[in-house]
């Protein structure tokens, strides 16, 4: 959002977060990468000051911001810190869709205690054989008495190790595709639940990502979110709605990472001498500069005009693939540049460069990959 | 050239079964651990491989560049790191020593760089001396018949596990590239120590380090090339004879980007999305199409600047500089499509995607940034260098 359209209250959040952003996660930064740990001293942080549960709405105890609102304090904090940013996105995920979809006794059950931060909760949607063909889960919820009985496996599932809940994507009957799809809360401890940390990746590492299997699990009746029906791909479909938004979730964060390599870089041009002079002085490196600068623009115009109208109302799935696709395209190709600016200095590990580069490389992939979204973006342009 | 002698095309198949068989179980180990790959440094030169540009008086093979080329491509499209040692043993300082050096120095250390006893890194960049390489400070000033050298080096790759270091001076009081000469520095003798040690994005297996020198005394025997203050020559001379240094670093990417394309290939073909194969998918086709096409341009301006050298012998500047550009970035382009085609599992470390990206990476940063080489390339497409520190 450019600064000019934010109002005064919008001026306030967002540098209150680059304040708590720069005063105390900045430094730490390094040390989730490095040692591939939870920032769990952050993760305290933001719970106390209401950023996990933000977009909860007031009547259930969270601090009802918009998206705009939330994402604003999200690209602030992907500025310096990756993982803490992905924290307060995840977080803020799941509760909207049980906001916007679940009973109203489910709502009353866990949202208070989602916006008090006592619980946590994690998607687990993608299988080894439903990845990017997302409709193909095949792990399924039967009923059994009272309860449902949950039997099958996940995998990259994002904080599925320490999330007290799951939002799990399963198939309620025989059916293919959509159809039959629904979304359940299983809590992370119930006996048939078993959660493997899977092998260490590029970036994000201090965000773990999980398989998970289910076995026979028992679930009880109230904890479906969604019900998979038969004839219909309702239970899908509804939750897809509030989930539609990481698109853009992605694109903010990419955003975030991007200014903050930018910022890094334009600094260490004014200071850094070669050939007598500073770096920010030739014209080669310049061009390189306004280059970056401009997709950055597009990004952040892009990102936002998709989150005003989910705000609104009124959301655009197009707009927010091409808003994705834009900005992780853009951070990969801006967080290089960056880290290019800075020579040989810009590859170890003394500087966050590279740490960004690596963070940034996931957002092609997750929410959907650039190849997905481009599907749906045709789609949109030959279908009538 | 467009195709390869058969006995290169032997060499080639002889040089990949062994990196297949030897090197690849543990490729992930050196970049996980930060680990000197020391074990396949012998292996490769009790097989004569680290020899091969060596003159046969001296222990080695005198190979031509086009051998270590195949080979370098060999090497890191199974293992980056080992690669990247073979390319300091082939084209670093035994290659200037082979060319610049005296019978006692070339005595001295080259049969024993082709026997892989010692390790000599090059230690040329300076805290403020990077891409301005001619505005480097160590001094090296007289003292009786030797000289004493003091200054700060950095990046020096390999150099915490190294026994020598050839390292590029300043004598006298010149500015810019006069004056610059270079000596072999015996890393384990007083006056010369390791300083910081660098964590880096990749090239994990072998990492970079600063040297310092203080007092370090040189005797005589250890100049390599004497500076003139008088006269940029000798940095010219030493700088032609790391020609052959950008052809093998334009190899290794070739070889890396093979190594990530084919692996790229395979996954498409045994990963099913939306009930088929994803080869099956007309962007991929695509995305493969471009990949295959750019692995195959950088390859042919590889093996040119290889097989067809300048009136001094060395690579044509030319050749082997667009060579390097050109391969460089095709290296980042081709890992990272190939990561992307292997979706998430890319980004993970069940799979070699996310360290190919990372090795790929530092090609454009190191042996001369991509910008340079650009400044470089446009000097000689003018026919004459542009002087970059004036304004604007």
């Amino acid at each position: 959002m450019h600064p000019s359209m934010l109002t005064e209250e919008q001026i306030a959040l967002k540098d209150a977060a680059r304040k708590l952003a720069l005063g105390e996660f900045r430094d730490r930064a390094a040390r989730w990468d490095r040692e591939g740990i939870y920032p769990e001293e952050n993760h305290h942080r933001l719970a106390a000051l209401g950023y996990l549960g933000m977009t909860i709405p007031e009547e259930f105890g969270g601090g009802g911001a918009s998206l705009v609102d939330c994402y604003l304090v999200i690209e602030e904090l992907a500025k310096v810190d990756f993982n803490t940013a992905l924290i307060v996105h995840d977080q803020n995920v799941s509760p909207r869709i049980i906001a916007t979809c679940g009973s109203e006794a489910l709502k009353q059950a866990f949202l208070p205690r989602f916006a008090a931060g006592e619980i946590e909760c994690a998607i687990s949607w993608t299988e080894p054989e439903a990845g990017s063909d997302a409709t193909a889960v095949t792990t399924s919820l039967r009923q059994d008495g009272n309860d449902y009985v949950l039997n099958g496996g996940k995998i990259f599932t994002t904080f599925g190790d320490r999330a007290d809940y799951l939002l799990v994507y399963a198939r309620f009957c025989d059916s293919k595709g959509a159809r039959g799809i629904g979304t359940v809360l299983v809590e992370r401890e119930s006996p048939g639940v078993t959660v493997n940390i899977l092998e260490q990746k590029m970036g994000a590492r201090g965000c773990n990502e999980c398989e998970i299997h289910f076995d026979d699990v028992r679930v009880p009746s109230e904890n479906i979110v969604t019900e998979g029906l038969a004839d219909n791909s309702s239970g899908f479909v509804r939750p897809l709605g509030v989930y539609n938004a990481t698109r853009v979730g992605m694109g903010i964060l990419a955003l975030g990472v991007a200014e903050g390599a930018f910022d890094l870089a334009r600094d260490y041009m004014k200071t850094r001498r070669q050939f007598g002079k500073a770096l920010s002085e030739m014209q080669g490196l310049q061009w390189m500069m306004s280059d970056m600068k401009v997709q950055i623009e597009a990004a952040r115009s892009l990102c936002y005009t998709a989150l005003s109208l989910i705000d609104r109302g009124q959301p655009d799935p197009t707009l927010s693939s091409i808003a994705k696709v834009q900005a992780t395209e853009m951070a990969q190709r801006v967080t290089h540049d960056a880290m290019q600016m800075f020579g040989g200095y810009g590859y170890f590990g003394s500087l966050p460069l590279e740490r960004m580069v690596r963070d940034v490389r996931m957002l092609t992939i997750t929410g959907g990959t650039t190849q997905i979204h481009k599907n749906g973006i045709a789609r949109s342009l030959f279908t009538d | 050239m467009f195709k390869l002698d058969p006995e290169l095309e032997d060499f080639r198949n002889e040089a990949r079964k062994l990196a297949e068989r030897e090197f690849a179980p543990r490729a992930a180990h050196w970049d996980e651990h930060e680990e000197f790959p020391a074990v396949n440094r012998d292996k490769l030169a009790e097989l004569g491989y680290l020899g091969m540009f060596i003159p046969e008086e001296y222990g080695g093979s005198g190979a031509p560049v086009i051998q270590g080329t195949v080979f370098l491509e060999e090497m890191a499209r199974v293992c980056f790191n080992t690669a990247l040692v073979s390319q300091l043993y082939l084209n670093g300082p035994s290659r200037a020593i082979s060319v610049l050096g005296s019978d006692e120095q070339k005595k001295r250390f080259l049969p024993d760089m082709a026997a892989g006893k010692k390790f000599i890194a090059i230690a040329i960049s300076e805290p403020e001396a990077g891409s301005a390489v001619t505005d480097l400070r160590t001094t090296a000033t007289k003292d009786g018949d030797g000289w004493v050298l003091n200054g700060n080096k950095c990046w020096s790759t390999g150099a915490h596990v190294a026994d020598y270091a050839l390292v590029f001076c300043r004598f006298g009081k010149a500015s810019g590239a006069k004056g610059i000469g270079a000596f072999v520095v015996d890393l384990k003798k007083p006056g010369a120590r390791i300083g910081h040690i660098s964590l880096k994005m990749g090239g994990r297996g072998l990492t970079e380090a600063e040297i310092i020198l203080e007092n370090y005394k040189a005797g005589p025997e250890d100049v390599l090339v004497e500076g003139d203050p008088e006269s940029s020559r000798s940095f010219a001379l030493l700088m032609s004879s790391f020609g052959p240094e950008r052809v093998g670093n334009a190899a290794m990417c070739v070889g890396l980007a093979q190594g990530a394309f084919e692996a790229a290939k395979s996954y498409s073909e045994i990963r099913h999305q939306f009930g088929r194969p994803i080869k099956e998918f007309q962007g991929l086709q695509w995305k493969i199409a471009d990949m295959a096409t750019q692995l195959h341009a950088a390859r042919l301006m590889v093996y040119r600047a290889a097989t067809n050298p300048a009136p001094n012998g060395f690579p044509d500047p030319m050749d082997a500089t667009m060579a390097k550009l050109y391969a460089n970035e095709m290296a980042q382009r081709v890992t990272n499509e190939a990561l992307q085609i292997h979706g998430h599992n890319g980004y993970t470390r069940e799979y070699p995607l996310e360290r190919m990206v990372r090795d790929a990476r530092g090609f454009a940063l190191g042996g001369g940034t991509v910008e340079i080489l650009r400044n470089t390339i446009a000097a000689m497409v003018y026919g004459h260098s542009f002087n970059q520190r004036r304004g604007g």
